[in-house]
């Protein structure tokens, strides 16, 4: 493998996982039980709330929804849980993205005056449509342009840090070019 | 001078990608193992340098240094401008990461133009370097406005373009400085 080669893996390797979200978008849900309703917050990476999003709330052990509906502005949406046990989510904001969550329902739950208690889980979004996904991935890196890892990082830590990744660079390529040439010398020797 | 993502034609900006790909392995090609070190550190120059900010007519314009990279490497600018464009778009959401690829072939182009000029023998050292490192904005700047206009955007861009004839005169003072330094200090840098 040629050093150039090398370096444009490495490249690659880097920028993913940058924006590993961009690929395949996470998404999160944030579900907080607080008798008598379970409220869930669906939101990719970060922070862009799912829109408008198709709900569909499955009882436990039941193939048939029981309840539909869309996620408000903020990504929210309620509903009451009836009976005990795991309550299927499906989110699907029809855009090409699409996640399950399950809520667990114990039988506490219904006793009045329990403390609401809060769960975040994140789940890999499924791609439901690649033309959807591809249509509105410009839209997407729009809003998830805030959301790289390195937000928060001050500036003099983001310079050292690339200043020390082109000095490392440099030195692979140097080194293994150096390795090259005494391998070639040697051979010749 | 960097073109953010979603602005220019998705295939004008994929093919500047393969393109500019194309470019590092002609131009890194065959690259001797004590050039290595100069391009790496000519690299770290260009990414610190876009941090330097001097406000200009309502924006803001920062330094590029490309004439100055096309001055010490010659052809071998390219693959360090690359790689600090391309860490510039994700450490500093400096311009986009889709768009790398022209980004780097635009300024690319201003280094290769400031090393054809320096190359040339009869003007004297001074004007050279001076014109280099106004070149190294210019021709960026020349190939933005020309891109935009592909895409179908209207003139302001050409106001954009007037305001970087400023911020090449002053890459043109740096440059100027910065080869009277190196001739005192270390000549051989000088191709």
């Amino acid at each position: 493998m040629t050093i150039m080669k090398k370096v444009i893996i490495l490249f690659v390797l880097f920028a993913l996982c940058f924006n590993s979200k961009i690929i395949a978008h996470a998404i999160n849900f944030e579900t907080e039980r607080h008798a008598p309703a379970v409220t869930v917050k669906a939101f990719f990476s970060r922070s862009a709330p799912l829109v408008n999003a198709r709900v569909e709330i499955y009882a436990p052990e039941s193939e048939q929804p029981f309840q539909t509906g869309r996620t408000d502005q903020k990504g929210i949406f309620a509903f009451v849980p009836t009976v005990t046990g795991n309550w299927r989510i499906r989110v699907d904001d029809e855009r090409g993205h699409a996640g399950n969550v399950s809520v667990s329902i114990s039988g506490n739950f219904f006793e009045a005056g329990e403390a609401g208690e809060t769960e975040e889980t994140e789940e890999t979004g499924e791609i439901t449509d690649p033309a959807a996904e591809a249509e509105n991935a410009a839209v997407y890196r729009e809003e998830e342009a805030e959301t790289t890892i390195l937000r928060d990082i001050p500036l003099a830590y983001r310079i050292i840090f690339g200043l020390s990744l082109i000095f490392g660079i440099t030195a692979i390529i140097y080194a293994s070019r150096v390795r090259q040439e005494l391998n070639s010398r040697n051979r010749e020797a | 001078m960097h073109i953010s993502d979603g602005i220019l034609d998705t295939g004008i900006v994929m093919a500047a990608n393969v393109v500019s790909v194309g470019v590092i392995y002609l131009t890194g090609r065959n690259v001797k193992p004590e050039e290595i070190p100069k391009i790496g550190m000519t690299g770290a120059a260009l990414f610190v340098a876009s941090l330097i900010h001097f406000p200009m007519a309502g924006t803001s314009l920062h330094l590029g240094l490309f004439g100055i990279a096309g001055i010490i490497l010659g052809k071998r600018a390219f693959p360090a401008i690359f790689t600090a464009i391309l860490f510039q778009a994700l450490i500093f959401q400096h311009g986009g990461l889709v768009t790398v690829g022209i980004n780097s072939l635009n300024m690319g182009a201003g280094a290769y133009a400031a090393w054809l000029i320096w190359r040339t023998e009869a003007l004297p050292e001074y004007l050279r370097s001076a014109l280099a490192g106004f070149v190294g904005i210019i021709i960026p700047a020349l190939l933005m406005s020309l891109e935009f206009q592909l895409s179908g955007y209207g003139r302001g861009i050409f106001y954009l373009f007037s305001i970087y004839i400023f911020a090449a005169l002053i890459e043109g003072a740096v440059s100027f400085s910065a080869v009277r330094f190196f001739r005192k200090v270390k000549p051989e840098l000088l191709i």
